[in-house]
Formats: C-alpha cells, sequence, structure tokens
C-alpha cells in the first residue's frame, strides 16, 4: 500500500513537472533552437497606367514586436526573398521610377502581415504621383502677430536635374481651406480622380518667358511689398517686396506692387477675382497644389462645366474647380497641428504626411529639408511625397534659404 | 377701389348709426343694473373700491365707487356678459338675460393656487370682438416668464421656450417657427395701460446702407425690428392680451399684432420674489398701497435680473433693473377714474474683454436708460345719455442709449478720407494740392475741407465707435364713447383720435478719423462717417378713427357686428386709410357662433426708413503707401449719395378672418382661419437708385522725383449702396386652434390643447439685382443684371400642437402642468422664376436703366451678368414629427409663500434628423433641457 502511495507520488511529481515545463513561453520566433525560416514572392502591382515597371523599388519588411528589418530591391516581375523569420510584417515599398519623361514617387503597403507559409505569394498594389519637377520649397503662411497674414508667400524650387518652365504653373489651394474634420461632399461619380479649390492662378509667361535651371527658385506672394513697413508689420520676418509674382486682387487699398501678377484663373465658376479683398490661404495652415496640364490637354475650368461642382454638403450656390490628381506636380497638406491629420485634404497618393507650426500669426513657416548638393550649390530638396517626412517645421521665413539660384528673370535682386 | 367701397359703406353705416336714434321715438327697451363689488376679507365680505364692471357686448363700462357701489343705465334688455375684474382677484364673468332693472351683488374671490379653476393658461379673449388671447397673472407666474417673449407659448402656434434673456427679444405674431422675422416684430405694437410703446427713434444700427440695417451695435432693439421685450419685465403685469386678428380702430401703427399689457394697480401686499434659472437669476418686490379713502392707490416695484449668456462665457452678460409707480384714483363719485404711471428702467448687454481673445480684443455695451411717464383714464357722465364717456391715454417716453463698440481690427489697410463732402479730392497731406503735368489740380477742396487730408489706415488698429441715441416717443389719444339704440339694434360707438411722435435727439454715430469701423467688404470702396441724431427731423402720425359696435337680437339669436375705420397722416404728407370689421353670430344659442373679419392695418416707417444716411465711397486715385519711399503719395476721391427713397409708400397689411366657437358646458372649442397679405413690407436693400455711375481715375507720379501726377487708367463704375425700400410682401394663412376642457374634478385635470398650422410666402416685388463677378478692382466691374421680380420666393410652414394637463389639488395649493409640444412638421422651400437670363440691366456707364435683349446673352460685356444657376433650396426641407415634454409646478405654503419650478426638454429628448435638401447634414433638434426655481413671499 505503501508502494503505491509512493508510486502515486512520484507520478503526481512528474505531472506538476510536466505541467510546469509545458507551460514555458516561447514569445518570438528566435527563441526556438530551431528557426524555420520561410520565402516568400512579392509582385508589386503599379495602379497608374503611366507607370510600366516597379523594378528598383525599395522593399522594407518590417516586425515591430521582433525589431527584426530588412531592406531589398524590387526586381521585375516577382520577387524572391529568402531567409524571413515568421512573424507579423510591416511591408512597406517606396522609390522613384522614372516613366517616360517624368518621374513619380511611389508607394504600397501591407500592415500586420501574417508571414507564417513558406513560398507565400504577397502582391501589393503601388500608386503615387509625379515628382516634380518643381517643388514647394518653403512655406509661410502663418502670418505675424498682431494678426498680420498679408506676408504669405510660397516658394517653389526646380528639384529636377532638367531645365524647368514656371510658365503656366497652376496655384491652388484645397477645400476646405482650413483643415477640418467636417468635410465637403464631392459628387460620387468623381470617385478618385481629382481634388478641388474655389480659386486657381497661373503663372503667366508665353512658355519659355521664367526658366528655372536645376536648384534655382522663385516666390509668389500673397502681397509682394514691404511687410516691415509701419503701416503693414514691423515685425514681419520677411520683406516680399523681392518676391517675383504676387497675387494682385485689384485692391486699391493694396496697390499693385512691381511683382508680376499672377493670372487670375477661376473663382466661382467665373474668372473675375471677385471682391474678396485678398488671397489669403488660411493662417491655420491650407493644402497647397502646383500643378501643370500635360501636353496635348486643355485645363478650363470656366468654360468646361465638367470641371465645376458645388458641395453637395451644403446647399450654398458656390462652384469648386477640379484639379485631375494626375496633373499635380506638388502638393503639402499644412494643418493646425499634429493632431489634425484627420482633416487632411489632399490624397496620401500625392502627399502621404501633414506639416504645420503649430500656431497662427507665430511668424513660422515650413521648408522642405536638404538632401544634397548640386555643384552650383544649389540644394537637391527631398521629395518623397510625404510632408511629415520632407518638411521641416517652424522654421524662420528666408527666401531661399538654401541658396538656391536666382532665375535670370528675376528682378528680386536676391 | 374695393377698400374705398368698403369705407364708404362703413362711412354710411356710421351715419346711420348717429344720426337715426334721434329721429325715432324709442320704447322702452333698456334696463338699469345697480350693485355692489364686495371681496372676501378674512371670512367676510366688505366692499371693493375701483374694481372695473365692463357690460359686453355693448362695451359699456363703469368703475366700483368708496363703497363698492356701481348704476349702469340704459343697458339693452337681452343677454349681456358682465364681466368684473380687480387686481390680484379671479375676473368675473356674468351671463345675464336682462329684461328689467336688477340689482346685483357681485363678490371677488382672491387669485390663489387654491382655487379649483385656476388660470394657468391662455383663453380666448372676451373683452374684444377680434380673436384674441388673453394671458392672467396665474399663468404668468406658473410659467415662470422672465419677458413677454416667453409668455408667447401660450398662444395657438407657440411653442415652449426657455425663458432666458439672452439676446433681443421681440414678438412675433403668426409666424412659422423657427423663422422670426424683423419686419413682423416691427409691425407689432405693444400696448401698456393703453398706450402703445415706440421703436421708431432707434437708430442704433453702425451702418445701415451698407450692411442692410439689420443689428443694433452692441445688443438691443434692431432699429428694424421690435422693441426689446427684455426690457417689459412681467413682476407688475395682471395680464397679457394677444390680438392675432383684427383689432379694432384705434390701435394703429400695426401690421403684425397687437399685445395689451395691464400693470397691477390697486391695492396688493408685499410680494417679494427671487428666481433663478441656467441663465438668469432675478429678484423683484412689489407692493400696492391703499393712500386712504378717496386717495387712490399707489403701486410701487422694483427689480433686478442678471442673465449670463453662456455659463461658460460669464464675460457676456445682461442685466437690467426697474423701478415702477402706478397711481391710480377714482373721483366724482367714481365717474373720473386715472393710472398714472412712472417707469424707470435700465437694461444693458454686455460684452467684457476675453483675456483669451487676443485677436479681436472686442468689448461691447449696449445700455439703455430711460423713463416712461403714462397715464390713461376716463370719464363718465353723471346722467347716462347717448355719451357714455370719454376715454384718454398718454405716454411719453425718453430712453437714452449707448452702444459703446471697440475691436481690434486686423488686415484694416484702408481709405478714410476726413471729409463728408461730393467730389472732395484728397491727399494725404492737409491741404496738399497735386496737379498734373499740363499743371492743373487734380485735388479738389470745398470750403471747411482745407485742413483735411486722406488716411491710409494701418493693417492694425483698435476701432471705437459709440452711437449715442435720445429716443423721444410721444402718444397722445382721446375718445367719446356713445351708445344709442336703433329699434332692437344696438350701438355703442366710439370716436377719437391720437398722435404720436418719435423724435431722436442723440449725438448719433461717433468715432474719430483714424479709427472708424471696419469697411465693409462687399461694397467696394464704401466708408463710414460719423452721423448727429439731433439734426434728423421727427416723425409724427395723426390718427382718427370711427366705430360702431352693433349688437342685433333676434329671439336667442345675435349678431355682433363691429366695424371701424381708421384714417392715418404721417409726417411727408403720407396717408392711409383702414377699414376693419368683425363679426360674430349664434348658429345654435349658446352652443355655436360663427365669426369672420376683414381689415387693413398701417405701419409708418420708422426714422431708419424716413432718414438714411448717405452712402460714403474712398476711391483711392493713388497708393504708393506699399512702395517704401519716404514722401509716399496717397490721394482719394470722396463720393456721397443720398440713399433717401422719396417714394417710400406705407406698408399695409391686409387680414381675413373666419372661424367658430363652439360651447358646450365648461368647455370651448374656437378655431379661426386666417389669411394675411402684407404689401409695402420695409426693408433697406437695393433699388434701380442705388447704383450711381462714377468715373474711377487712377495717377501715377509723372516720374520718381517728380510729384506732378498722369492718368494712367479711368473706368467706370457703379458705387453701390442700399436704400430703404418697399419691396417685401409676405403672403400667408394658417388655421388656429383652441380646445379648453372644462375640468374633470374626478382626476383633478383640466386640459387644453392649442396650435396652428401656418404656411407663408415671402419675397421681393421688385428686380434682384446681380453682380456677383464684379471685382474689387476698378478694371473688373460689371454692369448690374435685374431679375425679374419674385425671381425667388421663399416658402415655409409648420403646424405645432400644444396639449397642457393641469392638474391641481386645491387644499394643497398644488398645481402641476405637463405641457406637450408637437412640431408634427416645419418644411421650407423656395421657389424659383426665371434666374438665368435679365430682363434689364444699369449701365456701369452711365447708371441708366436699359432693356436687356436676350441676343445679347453671348457678348462678353453682358456674360458677367448671366448669373449661374443653381436651385440648392428648391427641394422641400421636410423635418419629421418632434416631441417635447415640459413640467410646471406651483405650490403655496400657507398663504404666505408660492414655490414654482420648471423643467424644459425634461426627458432630454435631442432626436437626430437627417435632412431632405443635404443628406450629409443631421439636425439635433428640441430646445436645450432648460430648468428653473421661483420663490415669492407674500407678506
Amino acid at each position: 500500500m505503501k508502494q503505491y502511495i509512493n508510486m502515486l507520488r512520484m507520478n503526481l511529481l512528474l505531472v506538476i513537472l510536466l505541467f510546469c515545463f509545458s507551460c514555458k513561453k516561447i514569445n518570438q520566433a528566435q527563441e526556438v533552437n530551431d528557426i524555420a525560416y520561410v520565402s516568400i514572392n512579392l509582385e508589386a502591382h503599379p495602379v497608374s497606367e503611366n507607370v510600366q515597371s516597379v523594378a528598383g523599388l525599395q522593399v522594407v519588411l518590417e516586425d515591430f514586436s521582433s525589431g527584426e528589418r530588412s531592406e531589398f530591391i524590387l526586381e521585375e516581375g516577382v520577387t524572391r526573398i529568402d531567409s524571413i523569420i515568421p512573424g507579423m510584417y510591416s511591408i512597406n515599398i517606396s522609390g522613384r521610377i522614372e516613366s517616360g519623361q517624368e518621374t513619380y514617387y511611389l508607394n504600397g503597403s501591407k500592415v500586420n502581415y501574417l508571414i507564417l507559409k513558406n513560398e507565400d505569394y504577397i502582391q501589393i498594389d503601388v500608386d503615387g504621383a509625379k515628382v516634380g519637377p518643381l517643388a514647394f520649397s518653403e512655406l509661410f503662411y502663418s502670418g505675424t502677430d498682431p494678426f498680420y497674414f498679408r506676408n504669405q508667400f510660397y516658394e517653389i524650387t526646380n528639384n529636377s536635374e532638367e531645365m524647368a518652365y514656371a510658365d503656366g504653373l497652376y496655384f491652388a489651394r484645397l477645400v476646405p481651406i482650413a483643415a477640418t474634420t467636417n468635410m465637403p461632399v464631392w459628387p460620387a461619380e468623381d470617385g478618385n480622380t481629382y481634388v478641388y479649390t474655389d480659386r486657381i492662378w497661373r503663372v503667366p509667361g508665353n512658355g519659355n518667358q521664367y526658366p528655372l535651371l536645376p536648384g534655382e527658385s522663385f516666390s509668389i506672394a500673397q502681397f509682394a511689398a514691404n511687410h516691415k513697413l509701419p503701416q503693414y508689420s514691423p515685425n514681419s520676418p520677411i520683406d516680399a517686396s523681392t518676391s517675383e509674382f504676387e497675387f494682385n486682387m485689384d485692391n486699391p487699398n493694396f496697390p499693385d506692387q512691381p511683382a508680376v501678377d499672377m493670372e487670375h484663373i477661376f473663382f466661382n465658376g467665373n474668372a473675375a477675382k471677385g471682391t474678396t479683398p485678398q488671397y489669403l490661404t488660411s493662417v491655420f495652415g491650407s493644402a497647397f497644389v502646383i500643378f501643370s496640364v500635360p501636353e496635348g490637354e486643355t485645363y478650363d475650368p470656366v468654360g468646361n462645366p465638367e470641371l465645376q461642382t458645388r458641395d453637395l454638403g451644403t446647399t450654398a450656390p458656390t462652384l469648386y474647380a477640379k484639379i485631375p490628381r494626375s496633373y499635380i506636380v506638388d502638393a503639402v497638406e499644412a494643418v493646425q497641428n499634429e493632431s489634425m491629420i484627420a482633416g487632411k485634404r489632399i490624397p496620401s497618393v500625392l502627399d502621404a504626411g501633414i506639416t504645420y507650426v503649430d500656431a497662427t500669426y507665430n511668424s513660422l513657416g515650413v521648408r522642405r529639408r536638404k538632401i544634397g548638393e548640386r555643384p552650383n550649390g544649389g540644394p537637391i530638396l527631398m521629395d518623397t511625397n510625404n510632408s511629415t517626412v520632407d518638411f521641416e517645421r517652424k522654421v524662420i521665413p528666408t527666401f531661399r534659404y538654401y541658396g538656391q539660384g536666382i532665375p535670370a528673370w528675376s528682378t528680386s535682386g536676391n | 377701389m374695393y377698400q374705398k367701397i368698403l369705407a364708404q359703406i362703413l362711412a354710411v353705416l356710421f351715419i346711420i348709426g348717429m344720426f337715426l336714434p334721434l329721429t325715432y321715438a324709442q320704447e322702452k327697451s333698456t334696463s338699469t343694473i345697480r350693485g355692489v363689488v364686495f371681496e372676501e376679507h378674512d371670512d367676510d365680505i366688505i366692499p371693493l373700491q375701483s374694481a372695473s364692471i365692463l357690460v359686453l357686448p355693448y362695451g359699456i363700462s363703469s368703475v366700483s365707487s368708496l363703497s363698492g357701489a356701481f348704476v349702469i343705465e340704459d343697458i339693452p334688455n337681452g343677454p349681456i356678459n358682465i364681466h368684473v375684474s380687480y387686481l390680484g382677484k379671479v375676473n368675473l364673468d356674468t351671463l345675464i338675460d336682462l329684461h328689467q332693472d336688477i340689482n346685483l351683488d357681485l363678490t371677488l374671490v382672491s387669485n390663489s393656487f387654491r382655487l379649483k379653476e385656476i388660470d394657468v393658461t391662455a383663453k380666448g379673449s372676451t373683452k374684444t370682438e377680434a380673436s384674441a388671447i388673453y394671458i392672467g397673472r396665474n399663468a404668468i407666474e406658473h410659467l415662470q416668464a422672465n419677458s413677454l417673449s416667453d409668455v408667447m407659448s401660450l398662444i395657438p402656434g407657440g411653442l415652449t421656450a426657455n425663458p432666458d434673456l439672452t439676446g433681443n427679444k421681440q414678438i412675433n405674431i403668426r409666424n412659422t417657427i423657427n423663422s422670426s422675422s424683423n419686419l413682423n416684430a416691427f409691425g407689432t405694437s405693444i400696448v401698456i395701460n393703453g398706450s402703445p410703446v415706440s421703436n421708431n427713434a432707434n437708430l442704433q444700427s453702425l451702418n445701415p446702407v451698407h450692411s442692410g440695417g439689420s443689428a443694433s451695435l452692441s445688443g438691443g432693439a434692431s432699429p428694424n425690428g421690435g422693441v426689446d421685450v427684455r426690457n417689459i419685465p412681467l413682476y407688475n403685469v395682471e395680464s397679457v392680451e394677444i390680438i392675432g386678428g383684427v383689432p379694432d380702430v384705434k390701435y394703429g401703427d400695426v401690421i403684425s399684432g397687437t399685445v395689451i399689457i395691464n400693470q397691477m394697480a390697486g391695492k396688493q401686499p408685499l410680494i417679494m420674489e427671487a428666481s433663478t434659472n441656467p441663465n438668469v437669476y432675478s429678484f423683484t418686490v412689489s407692493k400696492g398701497l391703499r393712500l386712504g379713502e378717496a386717495k387712490g392707490a399707489l403701486n410701487l416695484g422694483a427689480e433686478y435680473s442678471y442673465n449670463t449668456n453662456d455659463p461658460v462665457q460669464s464675460y457676456r452678460f445682461f442685466k437690467r433693473s426697474s423701478f415702477n409707480a402706478l397711481y391710480s384714483n377714482a373721483w366724482l363719485d367714481s365717474r373720473l377714474n386715472s393710472h398714472t404711471g412712472l417707469v424707470l428702467h435700465y437694461g444693458e448687454d454686455v460684452r467684457r474683454l476675453n483675456p483669451d481673445d487676443e485677436v479681436t480684443k472686442t468689448r461691447s455695451s449696449g445700455r439703455d436708460l430711460g423713463f416712461t411717464l403714462n397715464t390713461s383714464g376716463d370719464f363718465r357722465p353723471k346722467k347716462s345719455t347717448i355719451f357714455r364717456s370719454l376715454a384718454y391715454a398718454g405716454r411719453i417716453g425718453l430712453t437714452d442709449k449707448d452702444s459703446h463698440y471697440e475691436q481690434q481690427y486686423t488686415a484694416a489697410n484702408a481709405a478714410y478720407a476726413m471729409t463728408y463732402q461730393d467730389g472732395t479730392i484728397l491727399s494725404n497731406t492737409a491741404g496738399r494740392r497735386l496737379f498734373d503735368v499740363d499743371g492743373k489740380e487734380i485735388t479738389r477742396f470745398f470750403p471747411g475741407d482745407e485742413e483735411r487730408y486722406a488716411i491710409y489706415l494701418p493693417s492694425t488698429y483698435l476701432g471705437i465707435h459709440d452711437i449715442e441715441g435720445k429716443e423721444f416717443n410721444a402718444f397722445l389719444s382721446a375718445s367719446a364713447n356713445f351708445f344709442n339704440q336703433l329699434g332692437k339694434t344696438s350701438h355703442s360707438w366710439t370716436i377719437g383720435a391720437d398722435f404720436k411722435t418719435d423724435k431722436n435727439f442723440g449725438a448719433g454715430k461717433q468715432f474719430v478719423d483714424s479709427l472708424p469701423p471696419y469697411r465693409n467688404l462687399s461694397y467696394p470702396n464704401s466708408t463710414f462717417r460719423n452721423r448727429a441724431y439731433k439734426d434728423i427731423p421727427a416723425l409724427s402720425q395723426l390718427g382718427i378713427y370711427l366705430e360702431d359696435n352693433i349688437v342685433m337680437n333676434f329671439g336667442k339669436h345675435f349678431l355682433r357686428i363691429k366695424a371701424g375705420l381708421r384714417y392715418d397722416r404721417f409726417s411727408g404728407s403720407k396717408q392711409t386709410w383702414s377699414p376693419r370689421i368683425n363679426f360674430s353670430g349664434d348658429v345654435l344659442p349658446d352652443r355655436l357662433v360663427l365669426r369672420g373679419a376683414y381689415g387693413l392695418l398701417s405701419k409708418s416707417p420708422s426714422l431708419l426708413y424716413l432718414n438714411p444716411e448717405p452712402a460714403y465711397f474712398d476711391y483711392v486715385n493713388l497708393n504708393e503707401m506699399g512702395s517704401g519711399r519716404e514722401d509716399p503719395l496717397f490721394m482719394t476721391t470722396t463720393r456721397v449719395f443720398s440713399t433717401e427713397n422719396e417714394g417710400l409708400k406705407i406698408a399695409q397689411n391686409k387680414k381675413m378672418e373666419a372661424g367658430f366657437d363652439l360651447i358646450f358646458g365648461g368647455t370651448i372649442l374656437k378655431l379661426t382661419l386666417f389669411q394675411e397679405e402684407l404689401r409695402n413690407g420695409y426693408g433697406i436693400g437695393y433699388t434701380t437708385n442705388s447704383f450711381q455711375p462714377v468715373q474711377y481715375d487712377l495717377y501715377e507720379r509723372v516720374s520718381p522725383s517728380d510729384l506732378r501726377l498722369e492718368l494712367v487708367e479711368s473706368h467706370p463704375v457703379l458705387a453701390k449702396f442700399m436704400m430703404p425700400h418697399n419691396n417685401n410682401r409676405l403672403d400667408k394663412w394658417g388655421l388656429e386652434y383652441q380646445l379648453n376642457i372644462a375640468r374633470i374634478d374626478a382626476i383633478r385635470t383640466q386640459f387644453s390643447i392649442y396650435g396652428a398650422h401656418i404656411q407663408q410666402e415671402s419675397y421681393s416685388s421688385d428686380f434682384f439685382y446681380y453682380d456677383g463677378q464684379s471685382s474689387t478692382g476698378a478694371s473688373e466691374r460689371t454692369h448690374i443684371g435685374l431679375y425679374a421680380p419674385k425671381m425667388t420666393s421663399s416658402h415655409s410652414k409648420s403646424t405645432v400642437t400644444a396639449i397642457k394637463a393641469t392638474h391641481n389639488i386645491p387644499d394643497l395649493g398644488f398645481v402641476v402642468t405637463l405641457t406637450t409640444d408637437i412640431t408634427w412638421n416645419e418644411s421650407d422651400w423656395v421657389v424659383y422664376g426665371n434666374d438665368s437670363i435679365p430682363v434689364k440691366y444699369i449701365s456701369k456707364s452711365d447708371g441708366q436703366l436699359y432693356e436687356f435683349d436676350k441676343t445679347q446673352i453671348e457678348e462678353p460685356e453682358f456674360q458677367s451678368i448671366i448669373r449661374p444657376v443653381s436651385r440648392s433650396m428648391e427641394l422641400v426641407e421636410s423635418l419629421p414629427a418632434l416631441v417635447n415634454f415640459n413640467i410646471n409646478v406651483t405650490k403655496e405654503i400657507g398663504d404666505f409663500m408660492r414655490l414654482s419650478f420648471f423643467a424644459n426638454n425634461m426627458f432630454r429628448h435631442y432626436p437626430i434628423a437627417q435632412s431632405d435638401r443635404v443628406k450629409s447634414n443631421y439636425y439635433k433638434r428640441n430646445i436645450p433641457f432648460f430648468f428653473g426655481f421661483r420663490v415669492g413671499v407674500k407678506l
């Protein structure tokens, strides 16, 4: 009987030991002695018809829980990637692609994707917009204390390796003019074809009147005057009388300055400017776009009712213009602060991020980061179509901060 | 034409009424009523002096003497209603079939919540033939009304409103819900102790010719609206009567409706009340003193209220205080009765500087400080003859209004020239003259302008503006009342006259030249100037009227006709005739009465419309202020245009009504179908004269170092401003109903159901003026496109019902009222006419009106006056049924204290409704949950 009891005790001890050992948790694949690496077959599918090949894009696989990160370059067709530790991965594809005469910045991703199966086939759509050749290099929209906003300006730099022309470049801010979560309602049939604006301007010129060499820049001011004058805003960080262009609203209270007037294209269904005293983009930050019309296409938002729409979320009769997304050369989403990402107006395919200066009238702007330098001293600017990454925030506004070249036609004297 | 015919018929009627009785011998068909009025006093009854006795339907009145006695002679035999009233007593209505002289002892009981029949709801008024609503003291107390606007929830079509004192409050009569109208309020007459209060001298608007004259600067009554009834506290109000139908002809200067307020007059214990709700706290004290035998009574009262506009915005508040004294007495054996009152009032809307408001640094205050003297009374001859009484009323009011506003303006660079004279051309240096290349002077100085100059305002400055108005209003009326019989027809007729004058003695609109108000961006080149109001002539109006109240009895049936004609003559040689008739007759005696009415009502324009300020424009001819020069030049041309409309007509509203009263015991159903047509409604807007041609010249220096100027551009433009006009029209019809069910004693509950369906259409009889594509710049101005009148007409309709269940336990002095407001439907929509092709245009070249030929539509010059068509309001926005539950409780403790509590939207019911018009929009409906408490002590 006693032997029986001892046997029972031994069995009980074994069961307890077995139970304890069996509870050992394995948190990561690396914690096991024998890791079974897997391979995946990754294929990126370009959404844009203008992009035929995606070879050369960078692939980043990242398992945030383990910290495992690896980078690869996409090949033509299916790219086989070996020796992946199974896990929950974020797969990001991004990079520049040259297609025809254009450069596109593409990206696509899969988030929280479980890679367990060997030889798994994964397809990811990659989409993106043209890159350059022109890009916003500095934006100053917040104004100056006390509540002076006429010193807004927008600097544009030729960030390509080729000669580019400012002639015919369109400028607009998208609606809502200030970021809000109360978004307009646009026609459902438009799908993802357009962005929408209340007013459009265009750089004048005959096509080759305003050339820009790589690294050269120009600026457009709301009012190209010396804002440091006492009757304006002595605290203003800039004197905009050096700007090459201005948005002249023909307001006699703000006399026309020597800067070249931007051409007014559209407001409320017409070419007329209306009685608004100035072209004010929000001091909270607007969604800025510059765009150009591809050769062979016409863009007439006044004459073509198909390019006009009301905000269907209101009864207001105001007509807005549609801008084809494929026309966008550069887009920057400026919002009030970090929390306003919910109010993004620019599709992430054009600008995946946001930028901000956190306050109004603080005399601070945003500036695109420099990633290199040209032989002539001009900057090479970061342009990943993600303004969170591409832009420095809360900078003191300065024209040609990176020493951008002054175009030959400019009268700025800088 | 038909009005003239009707006027002639009425005139004949009067002549018959006045003269025929003198030529016919009368049989003895009248009787005399003698009686004594008593009041209950400590389980006993004692005579009551100064009680009012009114014999209806004849309108013959008397007042009890010191001993409570009264005599009314020569009352036609037949059914009569004796209506007896006195302060703090329950009105006594007694129906008598009079056949012979009688003696009556009438005892009035004190009004309290310990009565079985308590009047906490509105009733149909018995004192007038017009369709009217009577609201007694108990109803006002039970509701815890803080201003006159709160009691409007008790009339058919009214909905429960939260009794705060935030913002200007005005009275609208017979409007669809949620469509408050300044014009409706402007045309509503509020009569206190027999004399109307007036908003005619109100000029507290900053810039009506460029804003439409809507809002008063810094709060208070709008000049184009009605009286701000927040300044009429209700603590000393005995009753309110609201006439939505056709009023008697003695009421003039009215187009919407008449609100009659009777203040407490007579003996009354000391009452102190305190009340509070989330916005308001208030204290009142009142007492009515009997000064001794034959010395009359003096009522004194004072009130203070403080309203925080929003509990989280303590820097915005309204406060009011008032003192009221009313002396009443009777002389000549109570044949001469009078009430004379003095009211001092102070009201102030304040916005203090919010420390967080660094952008605008706004602060404002709108203050009203005034006094009013009013008197009213009547005299009755000793011996009853055809002449029965003489009534009079008068009122003098002086209100000092000071609206102060200051705001830090930003982006304010603009021109401001100091001159007031048309055509003056000034530079930015006083007296500096500028010349062209030929040596010809470009600047132009008129006498007085030599030291003036043009200012280029800085981008940021603190603008400080004041409007000081001293409104003087006077009213005087007298009427003689006669009574006679023609066979079996009784005529109680009245001839009377009234005079009303309104004048503003204020210093007016004031600001210093360097700190003007912010320019109006919608009116290119427009600017402001100071204006003194004391130079504006007074508005006067004289009214004469005749009215006959005819009563005919046919066996057990009756027919009553009250017909009158009113003639008004206004300043500026304007005049109107206003015939009015109300009639009723029973189909089933004591069961079914049919009613009808027709009438024209007229309202004079106020000083705002009669004497609008000129429109000023400063055109910038040269602007070097942004150039950075050491000696920049700046030059302006000032243009001044009169905005007076010499063709302004008198606004008139035609009212028609038909209805019936159905009576079963104590249950009464009143139903009224009405129609109104308002014509010549006032407004401030565009007319064909409000676009004046100007040649806009732009100059430059000949060379940077040369002060001589050369003309570089010259463009024809139109100076655009607003003018008073008569173009507003409003057509309205509706159905009002009121069912008061007799108290069901078994459940101690009385039910009332009342409501209205109202449908209205408003539109302009003038053209629609379009310049939507014109720009600020001189070179891009357009012609003005004129689209056909009634291009758009706004429609709205609403159907509402209020159900009140009043449960009371007399022994406990306890009353609870549950009110269910049901909005069955509310809808609005716009009907569009020809909104795509103009019919005329005003040329920017010469300001003249031209016909628009459709073939011109393709010409570039005229493309800019073709308005884009967007009929986004065409779709009917129709909101579904909405229910709101409210509770009012009153409890009397002993005979010395009264406690009241209310909760509006007590279940916090906030339904969400999807917009029909914009599917992505949703409305959160219903009034905010609100509650309040009032305690009153009687000593």
